[in-house]
């Protein structure tokens, strides 16, 4: 963890981002969106710091909601949506090489 | 037509149900109300012919004694960012100027099975972006109460749209108070709930991990009504679970002995002398009611709105990576190759607030600063969630403020670009910790309306509009 606010004038690139995000940006835009971005870092920076950590989503509570880990119930009119979008194996429609001691079959 | 549209959604539900007028007509007198009040530019897009052709099937099910629900043949309008089968949605951007949606979102299909009446899509902040609609591609919103005034963002049109009776209800989408603040503005009520309790699916997504649709309505009842339509699981959005029981149930219910909390962490200053007023009329009317109210300190809550800021920007640079100019949406012309295609297309048809985001998003993700920005972000937001939960497990409800001022004038927000954005420091705490809040107005002596907030638990809604309405019938002054 950093102990200063980094120096953006060093160590940002307006134009790196811009490339990132595909922007094209004119004089103006660069001048002012560089200002803008180190005082929006500058005001962010030290106010997500903290000694303590804590892991993603943690603070969900799971109770009243359906948990991602369970099984899910699904009903059949879903079960059947899925799979009649899928096709058939019988119709040679997907062929899945199987590869057996190194050699495919 | 005036009597009909000074009348409120419940009054509505009883008047259809009683045959008193019909949606037909009601849908008429509000179309009259948005063309006699076009000034204030809350509809981006009039759905009339399709509206009143509703409301003429609404009426053939009233008669035959088979409405589709309580709320078939009342009419509403829909924020810009949410997707509506055949009618454009632009999201008052450039980039989506003649977007036309082949499907609606699931809100949408869900109001529409209950028969309500869609009469046209509201002005919003570009891609939702904003606290003022000044970032509309469609100019901005105007409060109705003071013309010389914003309504609010980004559901601005929505908000001001109920305010001045042009609808009885709106849907507004909520990422970081896009709802509650331009609700306080406008002096009407606007809820948050449960992040996954009402689908995202047809919604153009701004920062997925908060972004919610939710009902700005004239009162806490109709809000509480609304939201019945648009809860449940969805099979099209993962994120999505059914709330238990009825939400609806507790409204009119007393709130003796329950337990309220202040956050103490609000330095003196931190808000306009009218919002500190009605703080302090609101804990005096709930302390009348039989509840308690206790300060609380929440040690990271002041950082809320700088991780709001690192979050959403990050997950916007990449939900807005979609527009390329591609395969929908606005493409430059005079393009040499494909790099070029996409940067002239998303140069020229994104505007100025979120270009800065995307930036400033892209920055957060970057393999430069993701360790300090973003994985810093994502564990303060942790921390103010465990924080919430557990206050949240010993009160029945938070109260705070829900903007720092009442409505400012048209082209303040300009001038102070970034720190403008602040106005979301009350709203990003439930925003980050997914929890349902709803804003109240609460006027003085005929001045402007602020908006009071009350946050609580996840899938506590129907408690929360129990305090809520106990709060809003004391809230008259």
């Amino acid at each position: 963890m950093k102990d200063e606010i980094f120096d953006i004038e060093t160590d940002i690139n307006i134009d790196r981002l811009a490339m990132l995000a595909r922007f094209t940006l004119s004089a103006e835009e660069r001048a002012s969106l560089s200002e803008v971005l180190k005082k929006m870092a500058d005001y962010t920076y030290p106010r997500i710091l903290s000694e303590e950590k804590a892991l993603p989503f943690s603070f969900v509570c799971a109770e009243e909601l359906c948990r991602e880990d369970e099984p899910q119930r699904i009903s059949e009119e879903q079960r059947s949506i899925m799979l009649s979008g899928c096709p058939s194996l019988s119709e040679d429609y997907v062929t899945v090489p199987q590869v057996i001691n190194g050699e495919e079959e | 037509m005036k009597e009909l549209i000074s009348l409120n959604l419940r009054q509505h539900v009883e008047g259809l149900a009683k045959k008193e007028y019909s949606a037909e007509e009601l849908t008429r007198a509000y179309l009259q109300r948005i063309e006699d009040t076009a000034s204030i530019n809350s509809f981006v897009t009039l759905n009339a012919e399709g509206a009143i052709k509703s409301a003429k099937e609404a009426d053939v099910r009233r008669l035959s004694g088979r409405p589709l629900s309580a709320i078939d043949g009342i009419p509403y309008g829909a924020k810009d960012n949410i997707c509506t089968k055949g009618i454009r949605t632009t999201c008052s951007s450039k980039m989506l100027e003649n977007y036309i949606p082949p499907y609606d979102a699931t809100v949408i299909e869900r109001l529409s099975a209950a028969g309500a009446v869609l009469i046209g899509k509201t002005n919003l902040d570009e891609f939702a972006m904003g606290v003022s609609t000044e970032s509309s591609m469609f100019g901005t919103t105007l409060n109705p109460l003071d013309l010389q005034r914003v309504a609010g963002g980004s559901s601005g049109g929505s908000a001001a749209a109920v305010a001045a009776r042009q609808v009885p209800f709106t849907l507004g989408t909520d990422t970081g108070g896009s709802i509650r603040q331009p609700a306080a503005f406008c002096g009407v009520v606007g809820m948050r709930s449960t992040y996954g309790s009402v689908s995202r699916y047809g919604i153009v997504s701004f920062s997925p991990s908060m972004d919610i649709a939710g009902a700005v309505t004239y009162n806490v009842a109709d809000n509480a009504l609304i939201t019945s339509y648009l809860c449940g699981k969805d099979v099209k959005d993962e994120t999505s679970f059914s709330l238990k029981g009825d939400i609806c149930a507790q409204i009119g219910s007393d709130i003796k002995g329950m337990k309220i909390a202040l956050i103490s962490d609000i330095p003196d200053g931190a808000v306009s002398p009218e919002v500190k007023r009605a703080m302090d009329l609101s804990v005096e009317r709930l302390r009348e009611l039989g509840a308690t109210v206790e300060s609380i300190s929440l040690r990271h809550a002041m950082s809320a709105y700088a991780v709001y800021c690192a979050i959403s920007c990050a997950e916007a640079s990449s939900t807005l990576a979609r527009f390329d100019g591609v395969r929908y949406g606005f493409r430059a012309k005079g393009y040499e190759d494909l790099d070029s295609l996409y940067r002239r297309s998303r140069s020229e048809g994104i505007g100025k607030e979120v270009k800065r985001r995307i930036l400033f998003g892209t920055m957060v993700l970057s393999s430069e600063y993701k360790s300090d920005l973003y994985e810093n972000a994502c564990n303060m937001r942790a921390l103010i969630g465990h924080e919430l939960c557990e206050a949240l497990s010993r009160f029945d409800a938070i109260l705070l403020p829900t903007a720092p001022t009442a409505a400012y004038e048209v082209g303040y927000s300009s001038m102070l670009s970034f720190e403008a954005c602040s106005d979301d420091i009350f709203c990003a705490l439930a925003a980050l910790a997914g929890l349902p809040a709803i804003s109240l107005p609460i006027s003085e002596n005929g001045s402007l309306p602020v908006g009071v907030q009350l946050m609580g638990a996840q899938c506590s809604e129907a408690k929360l509009y129990r305090i809520a309405a106990a709060l809003e019938k004391g809230g008259e002054i």
